[in-house]
């Protein structure tokens, strides 16, 4: 039996009390970076979005949105490792707020060959309401 | 033409663990106790992947069973014990995942996971269909799912789907 009580790296002070790392957690879990282009706002995800770290998912697309004026918005998911049903919830709402910005254009996600990204999506039928690309350029070309 | 999932080979991804080449034998179980916070489903995550490279589990599969129970251990942690996602307090409530190795008659093997916590569920009030997509998911990744609902909490079984027997049972030494 293993009792997994804090993610892996932790380590007890001193005087034997846990650490209570939840933050960094969330950052190695989870990377967002956006580039910004002439024609569109491309927002890169690297890592697992799970429960804990859609919310963080979620404030990057937000302020993409904000800065996207009359450009594109692209969602990179070609990184990601893993995608549960929290991070497709985000995704369902993405794609809601693309169709106010974007003259009613379903949301750009790219996935590539990426099957634990594809899967969920495929699995709740999410590939009927986004964009699905292979590549930046293909979305961009689109 | 967009892409789909139809691909059995997949490079390897960043950041995952690589099954190594062992002579040990894989472990017929693993059990884990975590408390109830959100990083949990990550590291359930990241156990079940390295026992079942351990059992030369295919990686396709793999990843339908590690999504199917991670979507578990979340409803655990969401509807079981109501812990939101913006929670900080260290909570002194545990999620437990068994996990055991099923064989057919024919060889054909199933991993078999039970998750289980011990809070009251909780009816999601908002009706959004999204909420669905938990059981969803699990119901298409695995071959069977069993929910029991008590007031003292609740386990859910997961069989997966089967995989062939391994090609090999003799180990290299080293």
């Amino acid at each position: 039996m293993v009792r997994c009580v804090k993610p892996a790296g932790d380590e007890r002070t001193p005087d034997g009390a846990a650490h209570a790392e939840v933050g960094p957690a969330r950052e190695q879990l989870l990377n967002t970076t956006t580039d910004e282009r002439d024609d569109a706002v491309v927002v890169r995800v690297d890592g697992e979005i799970d429960g804990l770290t859609a919310p963080r998912l979620r404030t990057a697309i937000a302020a993409a949105f904000d800065r996207l004026g009359e450009r594109v918005l692209v969602l990179d998911l070609t990184e990601v490792q893993f995608l549960g049903s929290a991070g497709l919830r985000t995704l369902l709402d993405s794609a809601a707020e693309a169709m106010h910005h974007d003259g009613y254009q379903p949301l750009r996600v790219v996935v590539d060959e990426n099957r634990p990204v594809i899967r969920p999506i495929e699995i709740v039928g999410l590939d009927n309401v986004l964009a699905l690309y292979h590549s930046v350029n293909d979305a961009l070309a689109s | 033409m967009p892409p789909t999932s139809d691909q059995d080979q997949h490079p390897p991804r960043r950041g995952q663990a690589q099954p190594k080449p062992t002579s040990a034998p894989a472990p017929e179980t693993l059990d884990l106790v975590l408390n109830a916070e959100w990083v949990a489903p990550s590291i359930v995550r990241t156990r079940v992947r390295e026992w079942l490279a351990a059992h030369q589990w295919p990686t396709a599969a793999v990843d339908e069973l590690v999504l199917a129970i991670s979507e578990a251990v979340s409803n655990s942690i969401e509807h079981g014990y109501c812990i939101r996602a913006d929670s900080v307090e260290r909570s002194t409530e545990v999620v437990e995942v068994h996990s055991r190795m099923d064989a057919d008659a024919d060889g054909f093997r199933h991993a078999v996971f039970t998750i289980r916590d011990y809070g009251a569920w909780r009816k999601p009030t908002d009706r959004r269909t999204t909420r669905g997509h938990g059981m969803l998911i699990m119901r298409t990744c695995a071959d069977e799912v069993l929910v029991d609902y008590s007031e003292s909490g609740t386990s859910v079984l997961l069989r997966s789907r089967p995989v062939p027997p391994t090609l090999t049972n003799t180990r290299t030494t080293p």
